[in-house]
């Protein structure tokens, strides 16, 4: 379990990375950037929810599947998020 | 300021181009703009026909090879900018619209269409076998469709009607409104949005409808066979007609409804679910709007 968290972290600090420099390099235009980083504050606090949710009762099967689906979301939006078409200006 | 309004008169100058092509079937159509729109109606006419509003500095190219058409914008002075285009193609053509600052809407299409944007709307009306629409900042639309169907956008609104085939449909912040849908396979998930489904329960199909924040109304036909999984941490569920829970766990439980053969997962974090007939959602969210 901590494996599969260290991992996830990991790959989240890679993506978040990526972002930045995509940000940084102007690869990206300033407000698809705030787009994104405003949904991906969305998906930070619904996933501080469902962490909290899930320490006062940790045996709930739906909370553990939501949190999991939670911390995946947040992936595959960093993932699509450095997939983007470059901006131009 | 002579050189000033001179310089300004230049910057406005547009041009039209008006391009047709001979097309065979089986050729598929690329459309690449940066900023602007894509604007692709289908027709009956084995041709391509590119109606462009452009700078005068930028100069349309329409590239016909043997198995596409690829229109894009090249400019004299860097890269091109803004493209309003207009185009006729073959009902039967296959379409791969791309943009960065770019609304895209098609209309009549009768084969795939493949719609991505950054910044912009994507609505489609028709297409048939791979449609995948994407967006990040804007609504995507789709209208009378059949077909393997991947929607997503980031920030914004989706929304489906009259559509068939299996159904994937994402965004983060914003509303999934799927409604006259038939398919034996659905998947529905928003992080703060509400979800509302009115569309067939098919015997043997898998239907999942979940948000973090949002409420979830879900249809369901009369002679439906679906066992139902209902889970909310905050919320309540709702049910336009009687259901029998079998099985009750800590946030979640089900039912079965007739012989159950269906899978059917309803799920928030924050928020109610509600189960109907179909037709008696919309009257039900109307009301529920007009108390709020």
């Amino acid at each position: 379990m901590q494996k599969t968290s260290a991992s996830y972290d990991s790959a989240v600090a890679e993506l978040q990375g990526a972002l930045e420099q995509g940000r940084n390099s102007g690869r990206l235009d300033s407000a698809t950037v705030r787009v994104l980083t405003q949904s991906l504050v969305t998906i930070d606090s619904a996933i501080v929810q469902a962490r909290r949710a899930l320490a006062a009762d940790p045996g709930s099967a739906y909370l553990n599947q939501h949190l999991a689906d939670t911390m995946r979301r947040k992936l595959e939006l960093l993932r699509r998020a450095n997939t983007l078409v470059p901006a131009r200006t | 300021m002579l050189l000033n309004v001179a310089a300004v008169i230049t910057l406005v100058v547009t041009q039209q181009t008006d391009t047709t092509v001979p097309v065979r079937p089986g050729m598929r159509l690329d459309v690449d703009n940066f900023g602007g729109e894509i604007v692709v109606r289908a027709w009956n006419q084995n041709a391509v026909r590119v109606q462009a509003t452009h700078s005068s500095r930028d100069r349309i190219d329409v590239g016909v090879g043997s198995s596409t058409v690829s229109v894009k914008a090249e400019s004299r002075r860097g890269l091109a900018q803004m493209v309003e285009y207009q185009i006729s193609a073959p009902t039967w053509m296959e379409m791969n619209l791309h943009g960065v600052s770019t609304d895209i809407e098609v209309d009549g299409a009768q084969a795939g269409v493949t719609a991505e944007t950054v910044n912009g709307e994507v609505k489609v009306r028709g297409g048939s076998g791979q449609l995948s629409l994407k967006s990040v900042q804007g609504a995507v639309t789709l209208q009378n469709a059949k077909g393997h169907i991947d929607v997503y956008t980031v920030n914004e609104e989706v929304t489906l009607e009259n559509v068939s085939g299996d159904v994937t449909a994402e965004t983060v912040s914003g509303d999934i409104s799927l409604g006259g849908i038939e398919s034996a396979s659905v998947e529905v998930s928003t992080v703060s949005g509400d979800v509302h489904y009115d569309g067939t329960i098919k015997d043997g199909g898998h239907y999942r409808f979940a948000t973090h924040n949002g409420d979830v109304s879900v249809s369901v036909p009369e002679r439906a066979n679906v066992t139902v999984s209902v889970a909310t941490f905050n919320g309540d569920f709702d049910s336009c007609f009687p259901v029998s829970v079998t099985n009750t766990s800590k946030h979640r439980f089900s039912f079965t409804i007739g012989s159950g053969s269906a899978r059917a997962e309803l799920e928030t974090f924050n928020g109610d679910i509600k189960l109907c007939r179909p037709g008696q959602l919309h009257d039900k969210r109307h009301n529920d709007q007009e108390d709020h």
